[in-house]
């Protein structure tokens, strides 16, 4: 059988920050009864007249530019047409042709260290959809437009992916970047960052690509993970059985980790764009870039590259960019202890993973920048072993109390006292005479054996720098 | 352009229209559809080599506004709700999509 790979690509769908919706002054993104937020323009009205929110197309801009892309000069929007009672204009409004942002690309970090170019064909705006919700007990379908007309930017890759790994990499470090430039708030949980999957298998080496499926609507990494391995399994089933892959459009169910037709091929969207002859041409003059280029904080890549040069994995590097504000949280840490990598593997493994799990912003934990560098600091002197640091970690996240304070009072700090020290010292001298004979008999090494022995006697509670030295002060009696 | 009764019945599907019309109504409809579309024909005689597209018959279209929401008025989404062929409290109501 011939060996197949897969090709991916990616639509993403990323909310615009800005207060208005797209094309009307209704507000969005705030919690609100079903209803509520909405006018003619955004609830399709006949007659009513759409006017450009101008922040979003700066949002878009800037996106393009930080993308790489060429901001093009004049755009427009079209009329999407189809027929769903979430689209009360019975039309989406984007861009076909040309939109706002033609190329650009991101270097993908991959695991083993290496990058990848990844290219973007193009980026472009529309408006959101409202939601339905299905009405179990009359058997019929409730619409909210509250989110209808809400910005969105789409921005579509090349099919240069070629795995899960890849696909949701990628999508981390796209999502660190645009919430970092606050072109999107990025929640996944509220569908401000959500994507469309198309994948296709074609012979390893070829470059004619194969019949691809677009799986829909994706809002969680790990939904895209899963619904890419199982279409690839699926595919590649099929190829081997000898049957030939459908193009279709899939849904993925999460409890069941599989992906479903959604629509057949005979119900496919003829969409019919025609430009949306309600709004003028969108123009971005080069000023307008210029501005924004001048506006750009440092690129992700330079950031990255610094802490690199100061000693972090690329791994934790990694970490520190994928979830948004966490680089923030970082460098002010770093003010507290200025110590990288001490602080960087704290962050990694044990700050991030707390607050993804409770579902938090790093801002918004109790355990502030400067506490988390008082923490690296303890470790630093050695006034608190790291076993110790992990076992309080969960209790100082969660009160945010000062870590010494709490480390007193869990009796976790780090015996440095001199006295208790040469007792412990004595003690492990005088019950280990082969090794201290060795010891004196030029066996240096040995020494970490002892020191291992005195934290055992201590039950970990002895600074091992400090052991080390006053098993060499027992030791150093003994030979002369 | 010409209309046949399978472009009719393709752009009936795409609209959500029930497909199955009688013959008759059918003809009726492919035929004025027809006419419609060949009376767009006419502009097609016109030589336009060498003029710059029209991208918006707007003069002096709206420039974009700026990005400042204005308070929601629940009189105007209540007139909205109550124009709705069929309402459930706060939302619209359709017959069963998802």
């Amino acid at each position: 059988m011939i060996n197949m790979e897969p090709v991916i690509g990616l639509e993403i769908h990323a909310q615009l920050n800005t207060r208005t919706k797209l094309f009307c002054s209704c507000p969005v993104g705030q919690k609100a009864e079903p209803n509520a937020h909405i006018c003619e323009i955004c609830a399709g009205q006949p007659g009513a007249l759409p006017r450009l929110n101008e922040k979003a197309v700066e949002l878009a801009a800037r996106a393009v530019v930080a993308l790489g892309g060429t901001v093009n000069a004049f755009s427009l929007f079209s009329r999407k047409n189809y027929f769903y009672p979430d689209l009360p204009n019975g039309f989406q409004t984007s861009q076909l042709d040309p939109p706002v942002g033609s190329g650009g690309g991101l270097n993908l970090a991959l695991a083993d260290g290496s990058e990848k170019f990844i290219r973007l064909n193009r980026v472009h705006m529309e408006d959101d959809a409202g939601k339905c919700v299905h009405d179990e007990k009359r058997d019929r379908t409730l619409v909210d437009l509250n989110r209808a007309g809400t910005p969105l930017i789409e921005i579509v890759t090349e099919p240069d992916l070629s795995s899960s790994r890849e696909a949701m990499d990628f999508l981390k470090q796209l999502r660190g970047l645009l919430t970092q430039l606050e072109v999107t708030r990025g929640r996944l949980e509220e569908g401000e960052f959500r994507c469309d999957v198309n994948i296709s298998l074609k012979p390893v080496g070829s470059e004619t690509l194969g019949v691809r499926t677009e799986i829909k609507n994706l809002n969680s990494f790990r939904y895209v993970g899963q619904a890419i391995d199982f279409e690839i399994r699926r595919q590649t089933a099929l190829y081997a059985a000898g049957y030939a892959i459908e193009q279709q459009t899939l849904h993925f169910d999460h409890l069941k980790a599989e992906t479903r037709p959604l629509r057949s091929k005979e119900e496919a969207h003829d969409y019919r764009y025609f430009p949306q002859p309600d709004l003028p041409p969108v123009t971005v003059s080069p000023e307008t870039v210029a501005a924004i280029k001048e506006t750009l904080p440092p690129s992700l890549e330079s950031v990255k590259e610094k802490l690199i040069a100061s000693g972090l994995t690329l791994e934790i590097v990694n970490n520190l960019t994928a979830t948004p504000g966490a680089l923030d949280y970082f460098l002010a840490a770093l003010k507290a202890h200025n110590d990288p990598k001490r602080l960087g593997t704290l962050m990694a493994e044990l700050f991030l993973p707390t607050i993804r799990s409770k579902g938090l912003a790093p801002s918004e934990a109790k355990l502030t920048p400067p506490k988390l560098g008082q923490l690296a600091q303890l470790l630093a002197e050695g006034k608190l072993g790291k076993r110790a640091a992990y076992e309080m970690f969960g209790e100082l996240f969660a009160s945010g109390e000062d870590p010494l304070t709490l480390a007193g009072a869990k009796g976790l700090t780090l015996v440095s006292d001199a006295g208790p020290l040469l007792e412990w010292a004595k003690e492990i001298v005088a019950a280990n005479p082969e090794e201290t004979k060795l010891y004196l008999g030029g066996r240096k090494k040995i020494l970490s054996f002892l020191v291992g022995q005195v934290m055992r006697r201590s039950q970990g509670a002895a600074d091992p720098k400090k052991a080390a030295q006053a098993l060499e002060t027992v030791l150093g009696a003994l030979s002369q | 352009m010409t209309i046949n009764q399978d472009t009719a019945l393709a752009v009936a599907r795409l609209a959500r229209l029930d497909p199955s019309l009688d013959p008759v109504a059918l003809d009726k409809l492919t035929q004025d559809f027809g006419r419609i579309v060949s009376y767009m024909d006419i502009l097609a005689e016109v030589d336009t080599t060498g003029v710059t597209p029209m991208y918006s018959p707007m003069l002096e279209p709206l420039g974009p506004r700026p990005d400042e929401p204005k308070e929601p008025d629940p009189q105007k989404a209540e007139a909205l709700l109550a124009a709705a062929p069929e309402r459930s409290g706060r939302f619209f109501c359709v017959p069963r999509v998802v």
